[in-house]
C-alpha cells in the first residue's frame, strides 16, 4: 500500500493555511486517494496501475492547490504580495530601526564603543549580530503566508533594500554635484558597506533557515537535516549570547561601576561566565534534532564562529581601510575576544557532546 | 445512456446535488462522489480534484461542516453534515432549478427529450 499522505505531499504545494489546517487537507486527500485505489484493487486492477488510475484524479496539482487555497482562505484583509512581502519586510524594517533607536536611547553616547578585553564592540555591532533575529522573523512570517523564496528573501532584505535606494541616490548626487574627493568616496563606500552589504549579510545569515524549507506540516520534516541540527540551534546559541552580552553591558555600564572602574570587568565577565549555557543551548537542541557530534559542537561554538567572520572581516576593512595596525591589541583581542569565549561555550557544550543517544544518528526523512 | 455533462449547469449544480444527498446523511468525499455518479447514472461525476475544493467552499460558506470520525471500517473520515444554514439554502436552490429546467421545458421541451 503506497504512503498516500507522502504522495500528496510531495505533489499539492504550499498553501499558506496552518500546519493543522494543512495537515488535514492532506490526510482527507489521502483518504480519498486510498479509497480509489481500494476500489481499484478490489476490481481486480494491479497495484501500479491502481495507484495511476488513483492519481489521475488530480489532473493538476498546482491547480488543485490554488483552488483549494481560494476556498479554504478566509476573506482577505491583505492581499497575496502584502502578506508575503510588505507586512513582513516592514516589521523587520521597524524591528531593526526600533531597536537600534533603543540601544542609541538607552546606551549614552560617551560609553560606547565599549571595551570587551580590548575588542572594540560598537553599538553597531550589538545591532547587527541582532538583525539575524529580526530576519529570521520576518522570513517566518513571510512562509507561514506561504511567500515563494524570492519574497521570504526579499522581506528579510527590506531595510538595506531601502537604503541601497537612498545610497544610490547618494552617490548620484556626488557623482554629478558635488566634487567628489577621495574621502567622499571612502564615506560613501563605508555607508554602503555599513548599511547595505554588512546589515544584507547579516540579515540573510538569519533568514537562511526559511528560506530553502519544502514545507510545515504537523507530523513531517519541518526543517531539513542541516537547519534543524545547525543553523536553527546556532542562531538561538548566538541570540542567546548577544542577549547575555547586552545584559551584563547594561549593568556593566551602571554609575556605581563606571566610578569604581569595575565596569569592563563587570561587562566581561557577566558576558563570558553564562557563555556556557549558550554553548550548551545550542548543543542540546542539535542533539535534540538529530545533530551528529560535529553539528553539535558547531552548534554550541556558533557565537565564536559568527565573531571571526564578523571581526575578521572588521578588521581586515580597518588594516585595508583605515590602515592602522593593530598589533598587540589585535592578539589582546582575539584572545580575550575569541579564544576564551570559544573556551566558555565549548565547555557548555561537552555534556552533549560525549552523551550519545540513539537519536543522534541521522534520521531520514521518507 | 451515460453521458457527462459538462458544462455550467453541471457546475453549477453540484452544490444542489452535494447539498441534497447532505441531507439525507452525512457522507465523506469519496462517498459524496460515488453516490452522486451512481445516482446520477454517471452523468455528474466528481474527481477529487473537483469535489474538494466546493466542499471547502460549502463549508466556508457555513452550508455544511465537516468532523472527524471512524467510519465502519475503523478508518478515520471527515464527514460533511448540513447545517441549519445549509437546509435553510437548499429549498430555495430546489426551488430554482425547478424553475430553471420547467422554463427550459416550456422553451425547448427538453425535460423528457
Amino acid at each position: 500500500m503506497p504512503d498516500w499522505k507522502a504522495l500528496v505531499l510531495e505533489r499539492l504545494e504550499r498553501l499558506g493555511l496552518s500546519p493543522a489546517q494543512e495537515e488535514e487537507i492532506v490526510s482527507e486527500l489521502a483518504s480519498h486517494l486510498e479509497d480509489c485505489y481500494e476500489e481499484c484493487r478490489t476490481q481486480g486492477v494491479d497495484k501500479s496501475e491502481a495507484i495511476e488510475r488513483s492519481l489521475e484524479q488530480v489532473a493538476s496539482w498546482p491547480n488543485l492547490s490554488r483552488k483549494i487555497q481560494r476556498a479554504k482562505r478566509k476573506e482577505e484583509v491583505m492581499n497575496y504580495r502584502t502578506r508575503t512581502l510588505w507586512l513582513p519586510g516592514l516589521i523587520c524594517m521597524a524591528l531593526s530601526a526600533g531597536w537600534m533607536f533603543l540601544l542609541q536611547r538607552t546606551l549614552a553616547p560617551g560609553q560606547g564603543p565599549w571595551q570587551h578585553a580590548g575588542l572594540p564592540l560598537s553599538l553597531y555591532l550589538l545591532w547587527l549580530a541582532t538583525l539575524p533575529v529580526f530576519a529570521a522573523i520576518s522570513a517566518c512570517l513571510s512562509k507561514r503566508q506561504g511567500g515563494e523564496q524570492l519574497s521570504r528573501i526579499a522581506a528579510s532584505l527590506f531595510l538595506p533594500l531601502v537604503m541601497s535606494g537612498f545610497w544610490i541616490a547618494v552617490t548620484i548626487y556626488v557623482a554629478i554635484r558635488v566634487d567628489g574627493r577621495p574621502v567622499q568616496w571612502a564615506n560613501i563606500f563605508l555607508t554602503a558597506l555599513n548599511w547595505v552589504v554588512l546589515p544584507s549579510l547579516a540579515l540573510l545569515f538569519g533568514a537562511l533557515p526559511f528560506l530553502g524549507v519544502r514545507r510545515s506540516i504537523a507530523g513531517k520534516e519541518v526543517m531539513n537535516y542541516r537547519t534543524k541540527t545547525l543553523w536553527l540551534p546556532g542562531l538561538i546559541s548566538l541570540a542567546a549570547a548577544m542577549i547575555v552580552s547586552t545584559i551584563s553591558t547594561r549593568v556593566g555600564l551602571q554609575p556605581q561601576f563606571l566610578a569604581r572602574g569595575l565596569s569592563n570587568a563587570v561587562v566581561y565577565l557577566g558576558w563570558l561566565l553564562p557563555l556556557p549555557f549558550c554553548g550548551a543551548i545550542g548543543a542540546f537542541l542539535s542533539r535534540r534534532a538529530g545533530g551528529q557530534r560535529l553539528a553539535r559542537l558547531a552548534a554550541g561554538l556558533f557565537p565564536a564562529i559568527a565573531m571571526v567572520v564578523l571581526v575578521g572581516f572588521l578588521m581586515l576593512i580597518c588594516q585595508i581601510v583605515l590602515a592602522k595596525p593593530q598589533g598587540f591589541n589585535l592578539i589582546r583581542g582575539l584572545f580575550f575576544g575569541l579564544v576564551l569565549p570559544g573556551v566558555a561555550l565549548w565547555l557548555g557544550t561537552i555534556p552533549f557532546l560525549i552523551a550519545s543517544r540513539s537519536g543522534s544518528m541521522r534520521s531520514v526523512s521518507s | 445512456m451515460k453521458k457527462r455533462i459538462r458544462s455550467q449547469i453541471a457546475r453549477g449544480s453540484a452544490e444542489l446535488a452535494i447539498l441534497a444527498l447532505l441531507a439525507e446523511q452525512a457522507l465523506y468525499g469519496f462517498e459524496i462522489s460515488k453516490q452522486i455518479e451512481e445516482r446520477t447514472e454517471g452523468a455528474l461525476h466528481f474527481t477529487l480534484a473537483s469535489l474538494y475544493p466546493m466542499l471547502y467552499d460549502l463549508e466556508k460558506r457555513g452550508w455544511i461542516k465537516g468532523r472527524w470520525e471512524a467510519n465502519t471500517a475503523g478508518r478515520d473520515r471527515r464527514y460533511y453534515f448540513l447545517t441549519a444554514a445549509g437546509k435553510k439554502q437548499l429549498e430555495p436552490l430546489r426551488q430554482e432549478w425547478s424553475f430553471f429546467f420547467r422554463a427550459l421545458d416550456r422553451l425547448a421541451g427538453v425535460t423528457h427529450a
